[in-house]
């Protein structure tokens, strides 16, 4: 599951250091935006049937990998 | 009266905060209070104005019911996107005929607020389909779309977010921490409306009457600070107050003057509107197409989402060629800055570097004002058409 | 908290400046009422309270336009003629004040008044048949004599709406003060506004009362100013004691001379024996009138060596003119109904009937035109002829008396320029304010 996710993300970013750095800011460091993460989202509810509203969560709970993976953990 | 005008409303608004005050200073809940002091202005505003107090009425009575109905449904049959649709489309119906009844010299459902009342239930409603609202309490509901301070303008706050500051009771300290940044904020925008934005008002007004075309320039540019100061002055004070109620309203502008890109504009300017749009518009729409697979690439599911989304904010605003345009103005730019910095070699080489940057701010500046200047209606009355 | 504390602190700080200037301004105003009624300003007719009072016990108000801003430094000027007389008439007008305003005010002032009598002096040019123009009255208009004149329990339902009706129309121009206007006919005249809104009124009263006082502050500097430069040329008017029979003190006295000019100009005194006072050689207690024949005389002898041009006016005035003469010729030659018709007739009906409401006894000043310049511009006599014949009959329906001066359009001498009274004009004029206030 974690490793999905990472993947997951790391085609969005189309950058596989968010693999690596769980840390990384997603937003700011431009790896991320509105539209990756609509994209982000589509595949999650896809690949991993976890279903996360786009309102649903502020951009400063999901800035980095790891907190990513901690909201997916807590969906499951 | 109307709020944030005339010295009748700030005599009352000074009243109805110093009372405020008192409750938080003694560690009471404010919702009680903010709730009866938005029915009050709400009672005072509407007054001697019958139509407009039926369509409040009408509206509120249509948005509850269509809340707590869509609701139990959503709790017994789970997500259906049918439904979920027919409901959204209900709840849009009287701002449509808000917007489209004077094209046909009718107005139904004009009402101050009715726009930004809107943005509460659609938002509820999607996020009962999400699934994030989890209760509604018509209690609950009545108080988020009547809070005063942000009733006729916003910014735009949401269910969740304002129902958490609503039922919650501050200590002492945090409450004075908050009240006082609430003052700052009030007096800010006070001075933001009445003297820069008057003052703006006025330069536009002595510029309006010249016909060269440095009048123009200037015109556009005058008239893009006072759109700025008036609206920021606006949000400023409603922000202020919520403050003062306890409630942290969010804010709606962040320097948008210093932004390098079109796109960290949106990120600044009408804050809570881009991000309502962003989040119940933009996203759905690039998730919904993405899913359908309506677009082969990225990039033109981006476009195709920019312009959905800046065209519906620019008929928002109201259906004139002005803000058609100038909400299509908008879309154009932001599939143009995408395109070009997802695109462009020259982009991703000098993007860091000071000189790109400055002009980048520079070049982004112009393509505002031009945008503000559509937006003013006055290309339109130039060029004979409105 | 940290905030809320900077918060009360300035709260504090900008309470203790607003009472400090309050206090400040209270005792900064105007301290020599006399001076006050005479000195011509553009802003004292708009201040209420500074009108009030230092509305003299010798003198009346009198109502004009620009008239009172030309010819203030010369020793012809009511501002220095009366300067030292028992008579000190309150000088309230300036450019765009016409009947109308003049009339709002007087209903505003009159409480004030001790002396029963009002003078409005009339320009022709106030009758084109646009009337006051609107920005012109909005200009002038004041708010705190509005509210008085609607607050004033003498005036009639009728003249009240009268004037609401012509305000209303004139401030389309400023929406923000027309709406508030109609609050002051609501609260003070018909009453119905009910508690808060009359609350409100109060408020904003005080508002412009402070505001007042400040204005008045301001005024009261730059007039101390004014009068300094005044001062020299009021002391110059040559004065006799009153009963000039009896006053063997001072030598070569004329009569007083009646309105003819004709009558001076045979008259016996030189220019070097003009008895010319100096302030401080007045007796204690004694009264003094202007020295008319002696001043006709110099205005006679002033204007045979500075106005000998083809209007007979002054001759700096007389250069400014000359470069836009030509494109003026003739342009007036089809002005048959000029000075006839339009709005300013019924304001002026206007301010009478507020003065017969009120007990006041009112004159009328018919200031004349420039013969010369309008025959120049083909203004047609039989024009002017019927605007003089028409505000007289106006005059004589409200039994007020009537200084016509519609003789003497070719009086020379009479005008500074086009339009404005000049050193004969003014001492007609001036002359017949004076035997006004005298007559019984």
């Amino acid at each position: 599951m974690r490793e999905e996710v990472l993947n997951l993300l790391a085609e969005i970013c189309e950058d596989d250091a968010v693999k690596e750095d769980l840390q990384t800011e997603l937003f700011e460091s431009g790896l991320m935006d509105s539209l990756g993460f609509a994209e982000f989202l589509v595949e999650l509810e896809d690949q991993c049937g976890v279903v996360i509203s786009p309102s649903e969560v502020e951009r400063k709970d999901i800035d980095t990998p790891e907190k990513i993976l901690a909201l997916v953990e807590a969906r499951r | 009266m109307n709020y944030y005008e005339g010295i009748a409303f700030f005599l009352l608004l000074i009243l109805v905060l110093v009372g405020a005050i008192v409750i938080g200073w003694l560690e009471k809940p404010l919702k009680w209070y903010s709730l009866l002091a938005s029915l009050f202005f709400a009672a005072l505003i509407f007054w001697g104005n019958p139509a407009g107090i039926l369509y409040l009425l009408a509206f509120y009575l249509w948005s509850v019911a269509l809340i707590r109905i869509y609701f139990t449904i959503r709790v017994r049959d789970g997500r259906k996107e049918g439904i979920y649709h027919v409901f959204v489309l209900l709840s849009l119906i009287p701002l449509v005929l808000c917007k489209v009844t004077p094209l046909f010299h009718a107005n139904v459902f004009g009402f101050i607020g009715i726009s930004y009342l809107t943005f509460r239930v659609v938002q509820m409603i999607i996020e009962i389909y999400d699934g994030v609202i989890k209760e509604v309490s018509v209690l609950e509901v009545t108080a988020f779309l009547a809070f005063f301070p942000s009733f006729s303008s916003g910014p735009i706050d949401r269910s969740r977010r304002f129902l958490a500051d609503w039922n919650r009771v501050l200590p002492r300290a945090e409450y004075l921490e908050l009240c006082g940044k609430g003052i700052w904020k009030l007096l800010l925008g006070a001075v933001y409306k009445m003297v820069i934005a008057a003052g703006a008002y006025k330069v536009m007004g002595y510029l309006d009457t010249g016909t060269a075309w440095y009048h123009l320039v200037g015109y556009a540019y005058a008239y893009g600070m006072y759109l700025f100061f008036d609206f920021a002055g606006y949000s400023l004070m409603a922000v202020g107050s919520s403050y003062i109620l306890g409630i942290e309203t969010p804010e709606n502008f962040r320097q948008p003057f210093i932004s390098k890109d079109i796109r960290e504009f949106w990120d600044r300017w009408h804050i809570t509107l881009s991000h309502w749009f962003r989040d119940f518009i933009f996203t759905r729409f690039v998730m919904y197409s993405s899913k359908k697979k309506w677009f082969s690439n990225r990039l033109q599911r981006a476009c195709a989402g920019f312009f959905v989304d800046m065209g519906i904010m620019g008929l928002w605003h109201g259906i004139t060629p002005s803000y058609i345009l100038y909400g299509l103005y908008h879309g154009a730019l932001l599939a143009g800055t995408e395109t070009w910095q997802k695109k462009s070699k020259f982009y991703k080489k000098h993007k860091d570097e000071t000189w790109y940057q400055v002009l980048s701010w520079a070049v982004t500046m112009q393509m505002v004002f031009f945008g503000f200047f559509l937006f003013s209606g006055k290309l339109m009355t130039i060029f004979g058409l409105q | 908290m940290r905030r809320m504390k900077a918060f009360l602190a300035a709260l504090l700080l900008f309470a203790v400046t607003v009472l400090g200037c309050h206090l400040y301004i209270q005792n900064q105003g105007v301290n020599d009422s006399a001076s006050f009624a005479l000195a011509p300003s553009e802003e004292k007719g708009k201040l209420r309270a500074a009108l009030t009072e230092n509305m003299p016990k010798d003198g009346y108000p009198v109502f004009g336009s620009s008239e009172f801003m030309h010819g203030a430094d010369t020793i012809y000027h009511p501002a220095n003629v009366f300067a030292q007389t028992d008579f000190h008439p309150m000088l309230i007008g300036a450019g765009y004040y016409q009947s109308l305003s003049h009339a709002v005010t007087l209903a505003s002032i009159e409480e004030s008044m001790q002396v029963r009598k009002a003078v409005l002096i009339l320009s022709p040019q106030w009758f084109r048949k646009t009337g006051v123009v609107d920005q012109a009255y909005a200009s002038r208009f004041t708010e705190t004599h509005y509210a008085a004149a609607m607050g004033n329990e003498k005036l009639s339902d009728e003249t009240k709406q009268y004037i609401s009706d012509r305000t209303q129309k004139l401030l389309k121009v400023d929406e923000k003060t027309r709406v508030r206007v109609l609050r002051y006919d609501e609260v003070r005249w018909k009453q119905e506004g009910g508690p808060l809104a009359e609350l409100r009124e109060e408020a904003w009263s005080a508002f412009l009362y402070e505001k007042e006082l400040f204005e008045t502050m301001l005024l009261g500097k730059s007039l101390k100013r004014q009068e300094k430069r005044r001062a020299e040329t009021a002391s110059e008017v040559p004065l006799v004691l009153e009963g000039a029979e009896d006053a063997s003190a001072i030598p070569e006295i004329s009569e007083p001379s009646g309105n003819m000019p004709a009558i001076l100009e045979t008259s016996g005194t030189s220019e070097n024996e003009l008895p010319v006072a100096e302030a401080s050689e007045f007796a204690e207690g004694a009264s003094y009138v202007p020295d008319w024949s002696a001043l006709y005389e110099l205005a006679e002898k002033e204007g045979e060596e500075q106005n000998q041009n083809e209007f007979f006016i002054d001759d700096a005035a007389y250069k400014r003119l000359v470069p836009h003469l030509p494109k003026k010729k003739g342009v007036s030659s089809d002005a048959v109904k000029g000075y006839q018709t339009g709005p300013e007739f019924d304001d002026l009906r206007c301010f009478l009937t507020v003065c017969r409401e009120l007990g006041v006894e009112p004159m009328i000043v018919v200031v004349p035109v420039n013969g010369y310049y309008y025959d120049y511009t083909g203004f047609p006599k039989e024009a002017r002829q019927a605007y003089y014949a028409k505000v007289k009959g106006i005059a004589e329906e409200y039994g007020a008396k009537v200084a016509d001066f519609s003789d003497q359009e070719y009086t020379k001498y009479f005008f500074e320029d086009r339009v404005h009274l000049g050193k004969k004009g003014w001492l007609m004029v001036n002359e017949s304010l004076y035997e006004f206030y005298k007559e019984a």
